[in-house]
């Protein structure tokens, strides 16, 4: 078959035309066929002609092959103008794709497909029967062909790889809970063996002064059995104080995560235990975030968080010395850094620091560990356990770092708040010398949204507004001994202009009735006891912008 | 080297001797990550360290170890996904061995940093020739003596081979000369 003449081909040997030219047809195309003007077959390139003996001279065209593409009728003419398309043919018999063009010889009136098989990969390469030799070397697709075999061996090695990936996970999975399960158990054993150490000390001591109290009556000594039965009485408190911090460890109390305001949390826990420190401890709080520094946490859990680090840090530094807190704001993804599952917001640090002494390494290892003390006096190295728990149920992480200079540096994080939208988020200055009342009025305000500053001092208020702090609204109890409500408001409003104030007061509206006329804000008198609503209420009632013609 | 090559080093060393073996291997080879992609590009260094090892720790020979490679390579290069271009390479011994350059070349223009060898065919009869390779690396050729074995097999024919060592070319290229008869086992070739 492939030794016919080509057609179009004339006798005249060797060179451009001949048998020669033949050869290098047949060698550059061996998948080539022509086509006569009654569309059958008048040669065929040596290997098509050896891998698809159907193709063979007289064989109709339309027989062989169906065109797929482009939208061609069977015609010569048809075919004759289509030199410029890009041809796919499919060979009836075999299935066989063949993608090239048709190109009009005009000395025999032959159309001649030059082109050959379409082929994908490697697979469709042998179902077809071909091989790579079948195309000249000048051909890339056997190249192409390749690079696709090779694209399919990483697919296979990035699955293979991504199993053992997934295999991997799952056995540290596995391990990651065998390890708690040791964990667990080794601190229930540690647990255990602190309960009973503390418990066999106190019990020890109940007997004792038991046995002691009982010898004292028989002998007529009233008065030294009661002092025993008194001991016994403490020894029995401090088991029961056990067993409440016990409490705190094991039971997942509830929480209710919202958004707190640190400082303002830290200055009330500064009034709160100051007279529990001694007054040889200073407390500093600083803040590098005037506008305010509200996290999301449990605001209960962080009283007493704060209340633990503020009386550890007194007895570490044998009640002299300073407290120095202090909060910044953390960049999105800090957190990350820690374990905290923020994602991107923000973290608000609060850093709690102290002058004592400081933790040595094994110490500073095993500080939050449950029943860990160094200290020698009975405590039941509870303390910072506790504290480690508040923090973790609130949603924080708490570590112990390095000091600059000595002491003792916790570093307590929370996600910040999201900021508010700017309406809500009124800044309220609360003043009462009541500590229950003052409480519960910041509580409720902070509750309803509000940023909240408490002060249990007037004069300290005052010193505040008159360092450059403002707020929109102040909300102050009538009756304080050092300084009076409404004076205090007079000498804030000659700082910083006109201020709206909600008085609260359980007298009647006397107080108010007596102030000198030269307040400038408006005023609401609210008169106790009062909801959180009616609170609430005053306050936005004296936010409300003033009706216009009034 | 590609890291095909030293997966088929970490496989066959686990199929004859296990995944124990493997690791001294890669202790002694300092491998530390043993997880070879197969397209990505190793020092040859690596490899030879890995061959090193496994002679040191099986007591084998370095020229028995790379002629047990070449075998291997052959049927590991099917169950790895090649099957199909083992098939499209030659219907039958010869041929294949003549396509053997040109399917190397066309590896080599795909990657850059595929430093194949060259290999040619001459002398060629009804059922002998001879394989000329030529090479940079040195000290490979019994990787081929074991890829010829490995192809009897796959065609089903019994081989009688030689190995000739000729002197290096001018710029330092290895040449060997594999005689290879051949006489079918079954019937001839593949369909």
């Amino acid at each position: 078959m492939s030794s016919s003449r080509l057609p179009g081909v004339s006798d005249r040997g060797g060179g451009v035309t001949g048998p020669g030219f033949e050869a290098l047809v047949d060698a550059l195309f061996p998948f080539h066929f022509a086509v006569a003007d009654d569309l059958r077959v008048q040669r065929a390139g040596p290997t098509l002609a050896a891998r698809f003996p159907a193709v063979r001279a007289g064989a109709r065209l339309g027989d062989l092959f169906e065109i797929e593409r482009p939208a061609l009728p069977l015609d010569h003419a048809a075919l004759r103008g289509a030199g410029k398309s890009l041809v796919v043919l499919r060979l009836r018999q075999e299935g066989v794709r063949f993608r090239g063009q048709f190109l009009w010889v005009e000395e025999s009136s032959s159309v001649v497909f030059f082109g050959g098989p379409w082929i994908s990969d490697l697979g469709t390469m042998v179902a077809a029967g071909l091989e790579l030799a079948d195309f000249p070397p000048h051909d890339p697709r056997g190249d192409l062909l390749l690079q696709a075999q090779v694209r399919k061996t990483m697919q296979l090695d990035l699955a293979e790889r991504q199993r053992r990936i997934e295999q991997a996970e799952e056995q540290k999975a596995e391990l990651q809970r065998h390890l708690d399960q040791v964990r667990k158990t080794e601190v229930a054993a540690q647990v255990a063996g602190g309960l009973a150490h503390n418990f066999n000390n106190l019990l020890t001591l109940m007997h004792g002064h038991a046995e002691l109290a009982a010898a004292r009556l028989r002998a007529g000594d009233a008065e030294g059995a009661l002092q025993r039965i008194r001991l016994c009485q403490v020894a029995n408190e401090d088991a029961a104080a056990l067993i409440r911090q016990l409490r705190n460890l094991s039971v997942d109390r509830a929480v209710e995560v919202r958004p707190v305001d640190l400082h303002q949390a830290l200055e009330r826990t500064r009034s709160l235990v100051q007279p529990m420190l001694g007054s040889e401890v200073v407390w500093e709080i600083e803040s590098a975030l005037p506008g305010g520094a509200t996290a999301l946490c449990d605001p209960n859990a962080l009283g007493e968080v704060l209340v633990n680090l503020a009386i550890n840090a007194a007895e570490a530094m044998s009640r002299r010395g300073r407290i120095h807190t202090s909060l910044h704001l953390e960049e999105p993804g800090h957190g990350a850094t820690f374990g905290l599952p923020i994602g991107e917001g923000r973290v608000l640090c609060l850093r709690f620091a102290d002058t004592g002494p400081g933790f040595g390494p094994e110490p500073r290892a095993r500080a939050f560990e449950p029943f860990f003390t160094t200290k020698r006096d009975g405590h039941s190295g509870l303390g910072l356990a506790t504290v480690e728990r508040l923090v973790t149920l609130s949603g924080g992480l708490i570590r112990l770092v390095d000091a600059r200079g000595a002491g003792a540096c916790f570093e307590v994080r929370f996600p910040a708040a999201q900021e508010e939208p700017e309406a809500r988020r009124r800044r309220v200055m609360v003043v009462d010398d009541e500590p229950a009342v003052l409480d519960l009025v910041t509580d409720l305000l902070a509750g309803a949204g509000y940023s909240v500053e408490s002060f249990s001092d007037p004069l300290e208020a005052l010193r505040a507004w008159e360092s450059g702090r403002r707020f929109d609204v102040i909300v102050s109890d009538v009756r304080m001994p050092r300084l009076e409500g409404p004076e205090m408001v007079r000498r804030i409003e000659a700082v910083g202009g006109a201020v709206p104030t909600v008085f609260i007061s359980g007298f009647a509206g006397g107080a108010l009735e007596s102030e000198a006329p030269t307040s400038a804000g408006p005023r609401v008198l609210l008169g106790k006891p009062f909801s959180g609503a009616r609170l609430r209420n005053s306050i936005e009632s004296l936010l409300l912008p003033a009706p216009s013609g009034n | 080297m590609y890291g095909l090559l030293n997966r088929a080093i970490k496989e066959m060393t686990i199929e004859s001797h296990g995944p124990a073996l493997w690791r001294r291997i890669c202790e002694l080879a300092d491998v530390v990550d043993d997880d070879f992609a197969s397209m990505q590009q190793y020092p040859d260094s690596l490899t030879y360290r890995l061959v090193g090892a496994f002679c040191a720790e099986t007591g084998l020979a370095t020229e028995e170890v790379l002629e047990r490679f070449g075998e291997f390579w052959i049927r590991h290069t099917g169950a790895r996904g090649y099957e199909e271009l083992l098939d499209v390479s030659g219907r039958t011994l010869p041929q294949l061995l003549g396509n053997l350059d040109n399917l190397h070349a066309r590896l080599a223009l795909s990657f850059p940093d595929l430093v194949p060898p060259m290999f040619s065919v001459s002398d060629e009869t009804d059922s002998s020739l001879s394989l000329h390779y030529h090479s940079h690396r040195d000290g490979l050729g019994p990787v081929v003596l074991g890829v010829l074995k490995g192809l009897g097999d796959r065609f089903a024919l019994d081989l009688e081979l030689r190995r000739n060592v000729l002197p290096p070319a001018l710029d330092g290229r290895v040449h060997e000369v594999f005689e290879v008869k051949w006489r079918a086992r079954n019937v001839e070739s593949r369909p």
